[in-house]
């Protein structure tokens, strides 16, 4: 492996996301521990892997081009808001992942069925080598299907590895995560719950989603409190919860 | 550096320890999630590698790297098995003071790095996002945004120095002359 190939094939994006096979993790391990440049790309890639992904809702809503003053002329209103729109969509994801819009002052007031959509949660366990208990492997073989979509085919597994490690938090938040996508929202909501009301790594995104189950169900009150709670504990999702709850003030 | 750290040269050691501490540390946090067994990780790994050196059991400089990593691994596994232990073993509510302070530090970190990214121009937010959480090469980036892979290429690289700048991340404070 060489600095090329790092960058190239997204090597540490994949790394951070515990997707890089087995052996080109070794692979790589090895070269940021002789290499400083690369070295000094993963500190920043770990510096900024959270929040950045925290940010998702909001960069994806940003216009990424400016628009040509050669091409069209129009109100200066209108041709801001058709570049928004196109280039807004260029950065949605093409897959499952598709973030409700974020909603500006000129856009149309979302509906509280709109703004309580559910993007599904990224997944990135860490990356462990070695011994794995039941409960990990029960918990990695389900968030296979996770990732492939298959949201209500991952539950049962999911279930399976809390059972086998009352403890595992990251299988009871994607557990409600899939509940959620798969459209029980009673069972999402006190799996979130449970995962929101701990102190995991997963409690903040766990409130994010529970505030999304509660808008569902069109428990309005309920959502914007686990969005305050969000936002005064000033996290990762300080801003889109902040952003969240004035949309929700606001729709019809 | 490997015969100065052999013959005991304080300073040879400090050269040896700046350059693989942050390598250690970045590998075990990643591994462990957790920064108080990561820095465990970094003293015993550190300790390990240097009584190695110092006792001849690294046959060339150019291995060195290799070992380290080795050593770090093993370290990591260590605790891998120690953590499924201590599952069955839990604490009592209100027992994690020293996780407490350590969530504290990542806070403030994690804020700071938020300061950071919003500094950055939108393009070249949207140029890291798409490749971290969509998986997207520079060539499908490019497809995406309407720009050439190269100019998504400048503009990856440009939002990480900035980045790194911004934190103030570590410098290359130049290679121990071993490696």
């Amino acid at each position: 492996m060489n600095c090329e190939t790092v960058e190239r094939d997204n090597i540490i994006e994949r790394y951070l996301a515990g997707t890089l096979p087995p052996e080109l993790r070794d692979e790589w391990e090895q070269h940021y521990f002789a290499c400083d440049a690369c070295m000094e790309k993963l500190e920043t890639w770990q510096a900024i892997e959270r929040p950045l992904r925290g940010m998702e809702r909001e960069i994806r809503a940003e216009p990424v081009r400016r628009p040509s003053r050669k091409v069209v002329w129009l109100p200066i209103g209108i041709a801001a808001a058709v570049v928004a729109a196109v280039l807004g969509a260029r950065l949605a994801p093409t897959s499952k992942s598709v973030p409700p819009p974020v909603a500006t002052t000129e856009r149309p007031r979302a509906s509280i069925a709109e703004l309580a959509q559910v993007t599904p949660p990224a997944y990135r366990m860490p990356v462990e080598r070695g011994i794995q208990t039941e409960s990990e492997r029960q918990f990695h073989a389900a968030m296979r299907k996770y990732t492939a979509g298959d949201y209500a085919g991952a539950i049962p597994g999911l279930r399976t590895a809390i059972e086998a490690d009352r403890s595992n938090d990251a299988a009871r938040f994607f557990l409600g995560a899939c509940e959620l996508l798969s459209g029980d929202n009673a069972a999402a909501t006190e799996d979130l719950k449970a995962v929101a009301g701990g102190s995991s790594p997963f409690a903040e995104e766990a409130r994010w989603n529970l505030s999304q189950a509660y808008l569902k169900a069109n428990r309005r009150e309920d959502a914007l409190a686990e969005l305050a709670k969000i936002a005064a504990a000033g996290g990762d999702f300080e801003r889109q919860a902040v952003e969240q709850m004035t949309r929700i003030k606001i729709a019809p | 550096m490997s015969t100065k750290i052999r013959a005991g040269e304080p300073a040879a050691e400090e050269a040896f320890v700046r350059f693989f501490e942050r390598r250690i540390r970045a590998f075990a946090t990643i591994h462990l999630r957790d920064a108080a067994w990561a820095d465990e990780v970094v003293q015993e790994t550190l300790w390990a590698a240097i009584r190695a050196v110092r006792e001849n059991r690294v046959d060339r400089p150019g291995q060195l790297p290799a070992f380290v990593w080795g050593a770090a691994r093993n370290q990591v596994n260590d605790r891998i098995r120690s953590k499924a232990r201590e599952r069955t073993d839990q604490l009592a509510d209100g027992m994690d003071f020293p996780r407490k302070a350590v969530e504290h530090d990542e806070f403030e970190r994690r804020r700071a790095a938020r300061q950071a990214i919003d500094m950055l121009e939108p393009p070249e937010r949207a140029v890291l996002l798409l490749g971290l959480v969509d998986d997207l090469r520079a060539e499908e980036i490019a497809e995406r945004l309407g720009l050439t892979p190269e100019t998504v290429r400048q503009r990856k690289s440009r939002a990480l120095k900035k980045l790194a700048a911004i934190l103030g991340r570590p410098s290359q404070a130049g290679r121990p002359e071993l490696l």
